[in-house]
């Protein structure tokens, strides 16, 4: 009698176990869908579309006047391999490379900064100080940073 | 006697903080992740593990996971469930930094929604999801001991 109660119990216990994880499974849906519906940078479903201060290549080869590339990876990565005329500027040497910059920018003079790939951050936050830096909100990140122009040269 | 008197008064001191403490980690690690949707889905893509649809769910769906299943194990009423998602959830973290590790990527963890360009500290992010996964697990034996004791009378 007691060994039927203790598994009765049991099972009690697992649906009440289940019914909670059910819960807290579905209520962070609702919320998700408010964030994907409300928050002011919930990222875009699609992966083509560009994200505030990013250009595509395509954009780019239609630009007509000089610009400077900025790459924001780490050093070895840009010893290994850069965009032609490429300047490094990240985040690990600010200082001394910040000098190297204002060598070869002037206003209004276009900027694009890239990183390794769609993954990387690196990019975003070297535009956003640079833009601090230089007063110059047109400067702009690379959609798929090293990655995508690597592979439209191949 | 005095023994059991004992481990009956510490067992729940200890359980109410760790279950403060982790909730606690949980909440935070949600909600600055919610302010920032995009740059959690950046650190997510930098794992290279999701196609970026499922990416893009993760980014919004997860930190309110956190923030949900972190509040929860201050309730007793969805305490139960709540550990059984946090457990898997920690546990998964381990497994993606591993794999990361492994692969040598360079990622930015996304667990507190920091993110930073430096070079990933695997050891570091590890040590921090074990230790996490046995406050958990600590919290799931005390909960086998204590409702042994209950159905013991």
């Amino acid at each position: 009698m007691q060994d039927t109660t203790t598994i009765n119990t049991f099972f009690t216990e697992r649906a009440r176990i289940l019914r909670e994880i059910l819960f807290l499974l579905s209520l962070p849906l609702l919320l998700a869908a408010g964030s994907a519906l409300l928050h002011p940078s919930a990222p875009s479903w699609s992966q083509d579309a560009l994200a505030e201060g990013e250009v595509d290549l395509e954009i780019i080869d239609r630009w007509e006047e000089d610009f400077l590339w900025v790459d924001a990876r780490s050093r070895e990565e840009y010893e290994e391999a850069h965009i032609p005329g490429a300047l490094l500027l990240n985040e690990d040497a600010w200082d001394d490379l910040l000098f190297d910059f204002f060598d070869r920018w002037h206003p209004g003079k276009k900027v694009v900064v890239y990183c390794g790939s769609s993954g990387c951050r690196a990019s975003h936050q070297v535009a956003e100080r640079l833009r601090d830096e230089t007063g110059d909100d047109t400067i702009q990140v690379l959609q798929g940073g090293w990655d995508t122009w690597r592979e439209a040269e191949s | 006697m005095g023994h059991m008197a004992g481990s009956r008064i510490m067992i729940p001191a200890i359980q109410w903080g760790l279950r403060l403490v982790l909730g606690g980690v949980f909440v935070y690690a949600g909600v600055v992740k919610i302010y920032d949707p995009a740059g959690f889905l950046a650190d997510i893509e930098s794992y290279r593990l999701l196609p970026y649809f499922a990416a893009v769910a993760t980014a919004l769906y997860l930190p309110w996971l956190e923030v949900v299943a972190g509040a929860a194990l201050w309730i007793r009423r969805a305490y139960r469930g709540s550990l059984a998602i946090l457990l898997v959830l920690t546990f998964l973290f381990g497994v993606f930094i591993t794999s990361a590790w492994i692969r040598g990527l360079d990622i930015s963890c996304g667990c507190f929604g920091v993110t930073d360009t430096s070079e990933a500290n695997y050891p570091w992010l590890l040590t921090r999801d074990v230790l996490i996964l046995l406050g958990l697990a600590c919290l799931v034996w005390f909960e086998q001991v204590t409702g042994r004791r209950m159905s013991n009378g």
